[in-house]
């Protein structure tokens, strides 16, 4: 497998830098790329379909680009990783919800992509603002296997909270869901989730919810809640909602956050990036400070111990840590781009899938999700 | 950022020195740089800070709000419990495993007189000075280690000189996570009850004492009644064998039925006032059931002959000749319900039947069938029938006369003997009375306590020397008379000092003993009789048989032991004492 990555501002540029990049020694088959929504997707695509190059992608909320060597934190731009590798090692595939059920589109997506490899692994982005992110893996894992390797990450609109795409050289959806799938004997894929925010103040019962819409929250509109206890306006969410989600308690002893991701004025209610079950327990949750980054570090640490170089990473990281982080991002991205030196693109997210602490695939916000693809040596 | 300034001012130092600014422009500018980059992180960190500062200080705000409305409430519930907890009127307490007591209320503090402070963490032992418990702290460790509650446990505490009695109820307590932490009771001071209890008690045996003295004082004056009245029948008995003139015979009948009629009244009291009192004895021996019926049935033939009725008695032949019950009463029963039979039957007949209802092996329940042809019940008539002081119609009081107490009195003696009574009826066509006992079989019958032969055939031909001892001068002059009658010699004792004297200068061959005698009463002088025998060192036992007038329960024992052989009802009958002397007396 060889991999680069081209960090872009427009689409002539993108073109320049892939006739730059591609030669007798790197011909690229497949782009894995994260765009801002300032860009015109369309177009964006055509570039890589006139490329035969095979495009899966998502829309963004900053970009993360690192070509081994140097890194990049962005915005309005598309960080692309492009990939050579034999074509029998991996297939893509698009799924449009029809059904406006998150764990329908998931079911459907993984039904397509069943028994293509013996062991397979797989990288998916989906529409961050309809999808109920927890509904869509629980979909997806019902046909793949409650074992199954899933990464990815929710597309995200630039802190928008209008319209989130996912793509193909083909293919756009806000409503979507797009994967690559893996052959796990021929490409090894691992990664790793963490976050470090942590719960604070009083635990309150979810008194009234349905899916990813929380109606009431110890009895009061859910999002009169977050207006009293964080002493914000109406129009401060869904974002402050992102940088201050709810810790949801689940019973198997495992916490998730939950981040806002719009907002019903007329309902009071408010709907989140996954599931908050009728009758959880929650409280409100915050980056404990800076030193979440230090979290990351030791996380990172252990991890790299124990898992072989890899030939390229994938970048799954919450756009609340951007907020939280601010330009100290950067030395965020810098401790895997460090560790490793290989190419490495990612995104901002409205929300990460990665493997919880049981190891299980779960559904995350808040999280640095970093992924590791490596081709096994014959 | 100060190393990044203070190598910045020093360059810039060097620079306007050296004039030449060129040379380290791009040195500087990279320095200046540095700082803005650094500068924003900072501005950041600054933002950042405060954002976080403001929603922390809000949530902690909200929550802080959050904690004290919670404790406010909780406190308010605690108060409300323990307002509710001091107003219970009785005292509660909580204990620990260890039976320490945790939580008291102002009852248990007032019953004791100590503060709760004073309670709090001591064993009872230790509260109540003069305690002294048995098996209590046995029951309250019960409770905490089985986790089931105990109710009404009764308690004497005294305490301080007083004396109380505590019922009390033990709940054991778990914890949220199900352990036992101890245990809850309540108690109250029953003290008062008890005294009312007791109060009530000898209240209750007051009026029943008084009832029995009211029972046994109609007993007793029944007695006093029926012993003139068997002088005036037992006289008038003797008058009218001397009597030639018809019509001086028909006004002694007259007399002698008028006489019998009050008699069997008087014994209906009697009966009744026994049951009453709670004296009616049951006495328990072998009887030939035949013979009992016999008996019985000819008492009522020539009622029936007179009435020309058609009277017709069967007994079973499965029934055997000889059980074992009280034939007295047995006998009573019938005869009550045949001339029930008898009395209201102008004209048909009375069929009486007796046959087995139940074999239970050593034991025979017997069904004795009353049919006649009489005037009959109504159903709503039957209900009243067999209880006390009921007739059917006042009228019938008048026409047939009694006293209404039969049929209950039949009631009483049918269950006293296991069995039941009832009426199967049709008004105009007749009824059914039946009642059943139940009866012991038995081998053979023992009609005397004692059989001892001591009279021979050859005495018994001649005449026999009787000894008399009765303190009623009417009864001696009764008695006498059978007894001559029967061709005895009989001489007469008016109590039981005089019998013995009599006994000690005379040969008697039998002697008949009037149980009560002022003086001394006949256990006595029997007692003093055979004394006598045996300091005599003569194997003679002389046949001592006991006059009752009104058997109670105990009397016959009371016999055997005095040394009494047999006994006989007041007034006996000539056949009754020739039977004893001729089947058991005699060799």
């Amino acid at each position: 497998m060889k991999a680069k990555t081209i960090l872009v501002r427009n689409i002539i540029n993108l073109e320049n830098q892939l006739d730059a990049i591609t030669g007798p020694d790197f011909i690229p088959c497949l782009a894995i790329a994260f765009a801002s929504v300032s860009l015109p997707l369309e177009a964006f695509a055509a570039v890589f379909a006139k490329h035969h190059i095979t495009l899966i992608g998502s829309s963004s909320c900053g970009e993360i680009w690192a070509d081994g060597n140097n890194t990049n934190t962005t915005e309005r731009s598309a960080a692309v990783m492009l990939l050579e590798l034999d074509q029998q090692a991996y297939t893509t595939d698009f799924t449009i919800d029809q059904w406006s059920d998150s764990y329908q589109l998931g079911r459907e997506g993984a039904l397509k992509l069943q028994g293509k490899f013996a062991h397979q692994a797989y990288i998916i982005m989906a529409s961050g603002l309809h999808t109920n992110g927890q509904a869509l893996i629980e979909g997806f894992v019902s046909i793949a296997g409650d074992d199954a390797i899933i990464f990815g990450g929710l597309a995200g609109d630039d802190a928008l909270f209008k319209e989130t795409w996912v793509f193909s050289d083909q293919q756009f959806s806000n409503k979507g869901l797009v994967v690559l799938c893996l052959d796990a004997d021929r490409i090894a894929v691992s990664g790793l989730a963490t976050s470090g925010w942590i719960g604070l103040g009083a635990v309150l019962k979810v008194t009234s919810a349905k899916g990813n819409i929380v109606y009431a929250i110890d009895g009061l509109p859910a999002l009169d809640v977050y207006m009293k206890y964080l002493s914000v306006n109406e129009d401060d969410l869904p974002s402050i909602g992102v940088e201050y989600p709810l810790m949801l308690k689940r019973s198997n002893g495992t916490n998730a956050q939950r981040a806002v991701m719009g907002v019903d004025k007329q309902a009071r209610s408010l709907l989140f990036a996954g599931t908050v079950p009728e009758g959880s327990l929650v409280n409100f949750s915050s980056s404990p400070g800076f030193e979440i980054i230090e979290v990351t570090r030791r996380h990172l640490d252990s991890f790299a111990a124990n898992t072989a170089p890899p030939d390229c990473c994938l970048l799954f990281s919450c756009m609340a840590r951007h907020l939280a982080l601010g330009p100290l991002i950067a030395e965020e991205v810098k401790i895997a781009v460090s560790k490793w030196a290989v190419p490495l693109a990612g995104f901002f997210t409205y929300g990460e899938i990665g493997t919880n602490a049981n190891q299980h695939c779960d559904f995350f916000n808040q999280t640095f999700t970093i992924v590791l693809l490596n081709e096994k040596k014959e | 950022m100060q190393d990044i300034f203070d190598e910045l001012y020093n360059k810039i130092n060097e620079a306007v020195n050296s004039q030449d600014f060129e040379a380290s422009k791009d040195s500087i500018l990279a320095d200046i740089h540095l700082l803005k980059q650094q500068n924003e992180v900072i501005q950041f960190k600054f933002n950042r800070l405060i954002k976080d500062k403001n929603v922390l200080h809000s949530l902690l705000a909200r929550t802080s709000d959050d904690l004290k409305l919670a404790l406010n409430e909780l406190s308010r519930r605690a108060e409300e419990l323990n307002t509710l907890l001091f107003a219970i009127p009785a005292l509660v307490y909580f204990k620990d495993v260890k039976l320490n007591y945790v939580i008291v209320n102002k009852a248990f503090e007032e019953f004791c007189g100590l503060k709760t402070e004073e309670i709090i963490g001591r064993s009872a032992s230790q509260v109540f000075a003069e305690y002294k418990s048995i098996g209590y702290d046995h029951v309250e460790r019960q409770v905490v280690e089985s986790g089931i509650p105990v109710y009404h446990i009764e308690e004497k505490i005294t305490d301080k000189g007083r004396n109380f009695i505590l019922s009390t109820n033990l709940a054991p307590v778990k914890n949220s996570l199900g352990e036992n932490i101890g245990l809850v009771g309540v108690s109250w001071d029953v003290t008062k009850q008890y005294e009312f209890q007791a109060a009530l008690l000898k209240a209750k045996e007051a009026a029943e004492a008084g009832t029995k003295a009211k029972s046994e004082f109609l007993a007793n004056m029944s007695h006093e009644i029926r012993t003139p009245l068997n002088g005036i029948i037992g006289m008038s008995q003797i008058l009218g064998k001397s009597i030639k003139d018809p019509k001086n015979h028909e006004h002694l009948d007259i007399i002698i039925a008028s006489g019998q009629s009050l008699l069997a009244l008087v014994n209906d009291i009697l009966d009744f006032s026994k049951i009453e009192a709670g004296l009616l004895g049951f006495e328990e021996s072998d009887f030939n059931f035949r013979e009992i019926i016999r008996e019985a049935e000819q008492v009522l033939r020539v009622k029936a002959q007179e009435k020309a009725l058609s009277f017709v008695v069967n007994v079973n032949p499965g029934i055997p000749e000889y059980l074992k019950g009280d034939a007295y009463r047995l006998k009573q029963v019938w005869l009550n319900l045949a001339n029930n039979a008898i009395k209201f039957t102008e004209k048909g007949s009375v069929t009486i039947d007796s046959y087995i209802l139940e074999d239970r092996g050593d034991e025979l329940l017997i069904m004795t069938r009353v049919k006649d042809s009489g005037i009959g019940i109504s159903n709503d008539q039957v209900s009243r029938l067999f209880k006390s002081f009921e007739q059917l119609d006042a009228s019938h009081t008048r026409k047939y006369g009694g006293t209404g107490l039969g049929l209950a009195i039949s009631k009483k003696l049918v269950s006293m003997m296991q069995g039941q009574i009832g009426v199967e009826s049709e008004p105009g066509v007749g009824s059914t009375f039946w009642f059943t006992a139940r009866l012991k079989k038995t081998i053979h019958v023992h009609k005397p306590i004692n059989n001892v032969k001591t009279i021979d055939k050859e005495t018994l031909g001649h005449k026999l020397n009787v000894l008399l001892a009765e303190d009623n001068l009417i009864n001696q002059k009764v008695a006498s008379f059978s007894l001559e009658q029967m061709g005895f010699l009989v001489t007469v004792a008016g109590n039981g000092r005089q019998a013995i004297e009599k006994f000690r200068s005379g040969h008697y061959d039998l002697i008949l003993m009037d149980v009560q005698m002022p003086e001394m009463n006949g256990f006595e002088a029997t007692r003093e009789i055979r004394s006598i025998e045996n300091t005599n060192g003569t194997n003679k036992r002389i046949p001592i048989i006991a006059l009752t007038a009104n058997a109670m329960k105990g009397d016959m024992e009371k016999c055997i032991a005095s040394g009494m052989d047999a006994y006989l009802s007041k007034p006996f009958q000539q056949k009754d004492l020739h039977e004893l002397i001729t089947h058991y007396f005699t060799e």
